[in-house]
């Protein structure tokens, strides 16, 4: 009986040991292959580009208030700048006073209806950009209040080597990390920036690669602009390692990644 | 009038002794110019290591040359006249101390101390009162004493103190159950104590159980000590009591107030009150007992931690250097001695440092101007490394297996007598009732193996420096190779 158990004690702490050992090479070794891969990442960095669309007073008038700010979100129809006219209202006011001349009514009806461009609302989704005007200024017919970048048509412009290109092209499975959201995005690779598509002949160092955001709704968060770096997973990496088992348990749990 | 000479060198040997001081030194200058720090915990560790290993060193290296270099004029005389003891008729007792030990082990040795010529009167000291014993003694004609429960205490020096109220003679020899006396023990050794100085004439503890592993280390190990340490300190009147083979004048152990009352190593401690009170002691180079060796992991650790508790608890109680009644010398033959357990610090560090330099690629020197690192490091070790060889003939792997094993023992006395923990006295081959759970003893031993064999996988995943992480891999490799000897032939035997 005293034999049995101490087996089993022994056992067990050899046991404690053992995984006490494994844990300390385990964890050097994450933190190595963590340096590794910082180090031999592709760096490839590549920019956000976005559609601006750029949102025009339709009236002159006053501005009397904004409704938004830059980098708000914005949806479709939504208000984003009141304008007065007090010019208007009262030449409305004074042609109403005409009443039994239809000349004069029409032409009070068709300033009302200008009265309705007072009011500046997104043509699209997107993002604020610049703001051109401020509350109290005046504007102008036809002059750029703001500018939005739409959340359409949202691409992503990378500058790849030739190389780097042929292996993007076999890929399926490409993502771009932002820094500043800390987040990936799954991309796919549209085509070829017009002048990249001329220079590809000739051997140009740097083709222009245009990639498309997988979730559309994704690409709204990101600026016009805005640095990505992008991943290229390979096939290879894919497969799970047992070394990966070790770091990605110890990058979960003790934050050892910088 | 006679002198006992050491055994005479080899010229080889004299070479690596007078050597030893410029590698040394080119070492020291080296690294502990804090310019050629690396990672600065790790160097902190790299010199307290250093200076552990370098001031133990340099202390034996002191205690062998002094001891060579003294002319013969300057040496020690000892009054030596055989006749004497026959002039005189001596009366003298043997006493064995047992507790609990196996009869078998009692037997052997009992018989052949019985058997010792020069009238003598033996002994059996029980402390564990075993009827067996004691019908054991009757039968070869010893005599009997079990130490009752009223007199508990001080465990060894306690059972020979009680022994020693109904002895009436002049001189007794004390043997550990496992060491069996040569016939003539009592003739060799007596002749000294016509000098009334002498309290203690001291000979060599010998394994003969060199079969088993562990022994034949722990063998090995003792050869320096007493082939060069203790024939070295008796030129000092400093060599010391190791608790067996020896005889003591007992006017003089009752002029210090009986065998030193401690838990343990009442050797040294008594031999040191002895010198305090101005007596001499004598260490005579000649096999006259031969005695087992603890041959299982356990029972070797026990006796490691057991020598190391003493060197500490006299290192941090009773300093030698700061104990009025010894002479200079004395005092730093003491000290010298009590040093020697902090080694086990620089095993440790020695042996985690370059699993460190494996695993997180970091190294306590400043690696980036190539191998200079290397040209101090590597006349150093030589020196370190070839010194045994040349004072012991030969170094076995058992021998720096064990002595690199026993860090463990070494480290927990040091703490233990730092946190003052109480102790039990377990002798070192009595027979254990309690589970024996062996990883409660070699859970470090094992760890580093573990982690030494993981961190050469770990280290050469994308190495930084071929030729550092090669030489690490190496020694990290050797390292693993002797713990894992002495595991594997401590578990076997």
């Amino acid at each position: 009986m005293k034999r049995f158990w101490s087996i089993i004690l022994n056992i067990l702490f050899f046991t404690i040991v053992a995984v006490l050992a494994i844990s300390v090479a385990t964890i050097a070794l994450t933190k190595k292959v963590n340096e590794y891969r910082a180090e031999n990442t592709n760096d490839i960095h590549g920019v956000v580009v976005k559609q601006i669309v750029p949102v025009l007073a339709l009236s002159d008038g006053i501005v009397t208030s904004i409704k938004v700010k830059t980098g708000d979100h914005v949806k479709k129809g939504q208000v984003l700048v009141r304008i007065d006219n007090p010019m208007l209202r009262s030449k409305i006011n004074s042609l109403k006073e005409f009443k039994d001349n239809v000349s004069a009514q029409t032409e009070a009806k068709v300033a009302e209806e200008e009265l309705k461009n007072l009011i500046i609302v997104s043509s699209v989704d997107g993002i604020v950009g610049e703001i051109t005007i401020t509350e109290g200024g005046p504007v102008n017919d036809l002059s750029k209040a703001m500018e939005i970048y739409s959340s359409e048509h949202v691409r992503f412009l990378s500058e790849l080597t030739v190389e780097e290109y042929q292996q993007v092209q076999k890929l399926q499975n490409i993502k771009a990390y932002s820094a500043r959201l800390n987040q990936s995005f799954q991309v796919k690779a549209e085509k070829l920036k017009p002048e990249a598509e001329e220079d590809k002949e000739i051997n140009a160092k740097k083709l222009g690669l245009y990639f498309v955001f997988a979730d559309k709704s994704d690409a709204a968060s990101l600026l016009h602009n805005e640095d990505l770096e992008l991943k290229v997973v390979t096939d290879e990496d894919q497969i799970n390692k047992p070394i990966d088992f070790f770091v990605n348990f110890w990058n979960g749990l003790l934050s050892l990644k910088e | 009038m006679r002198t006992i000479k050491t055994k005479k060198l080899q010229n080889t040997a004299l070479l690596f002794i007078l050597l030893a001081p410029f590698t040394i030194l080119y070492y020291a200058v080296y690294v502990f110019n804090p310019v050629n720090a690396g990672n600065i915990y790790l160097y902190i560790l790299q010199i307290v290591a250093d200076f552990i290993a370098i001031v133990v060193l340099g202390t034996l290296w002191l205690t062998i040359l002094l001891d060579l270099i003294l002319p013969e004029y300057h040496k020690r005389e000892y009054r030596y006249k055989k006749a004497w003891i026959e002039e005189n008729k001596l009366r003298v007792g043997v006493f064995i101390p047992v507790a609990n030990e196996p009869i078998e082990i009692i037997r052997k040795t009992v018989i052949n101390a019985v058997k010792m010529d020069y009238l003598h009167e033996t002994c059996i000291l029980d402390d564990g009162k075993s009827a067996e014993v004691e019908a054991f003694a009757k039968e070869v004609g010893a005599f009997y004493i079990a130490r009752p429960a009223h007199a508990k205490g001080y465990a060894k020096s306690g059972n020979l103190n009680y022994g020693l109220k109904f002895f009436h003679g002049e001189f007794f020899a004390v043997f550990d159950a496992d060491h069996i006396p040569k016939k003539t023990f009592l003739t060799e050794l007596l002749p000294f104590f016509e000098n009334e100085k002498v309290a203690l004439v001291q000979t060599p503890q010998h394994f003969v159980n060199t079969h088993s592993f562990i022994a034949s280390g722990t063998a090995q190990a003792q050869d320096v000590f007493y082939k060069y340490v203790q024939p070295a300190k008796n030129s000092s009147n400093a060599s010391f009591c190791v608790g067996t083979n020896m005889i003591y004048r007992k006017s003089s152990i009752e002029a210090i107030g009986g065998i030193a009352k401690v838990n343990h190593s009442e050797d040294v401690w008594t031999t040191i009150m002895l010198h305090e009170k101005g007596f001499e002691s004598i260490f005579y180079n000649k096999i006259l007992a031969e005695g087992i060796a603890p041959e299982t992991i356990n029972a070797f650790f026990r006796q490691q931690n057991r020598w190391a508790r003493g060197g500490f608890s006299l290192f941090f109680t009773h300093n030698p250097l700061f104990v009025s009644g010894l002479t200079s010398d004395q005092k730093l033959q003491y000290f010298f001695s009590n040093l020697h357990y902090f080694g086990a610090f620089s095993v440790l560090i020695y042996i985690t440092l370059p699993i460190f330099y494996l695993l997180f690629g970091l190294h306590p020197m400043n690696l980036s101007h190539g191998n200079i690192w290397l040209e101090h490091y590597v006349p150093y070790f030589l020196t370190v490394y070839f010194l045994p060889i040349f004072l012991l003939g030969s170094l076995r792997l058992s021998t720096i297996s064990t002595s690199m094993a026993s860090f463990y023992p070494y480290i927990k006395a040091f703490f233990s007598v730092v946190l003052k923990n109480h102790y039990t006295w377990v002798a070192t081959e009595s027979k254990r009732k309690s589970l024996s759970v062996i990883m409660t003893d070699i859970w470090p031993h094992v760890f580093i193996i573990i982690l030494s064999l993981l961190s050469v996988l770990v280290g050469w995943f994308n190495p930084v420096d071929i030729v550092t992480t090669s030489i690490t891999t190496f020694w990290v490799l050797m390292n693993a190779y002797f713990l894992f000897a002495f595991i594997k032939n401590g578990l076997t035997e």
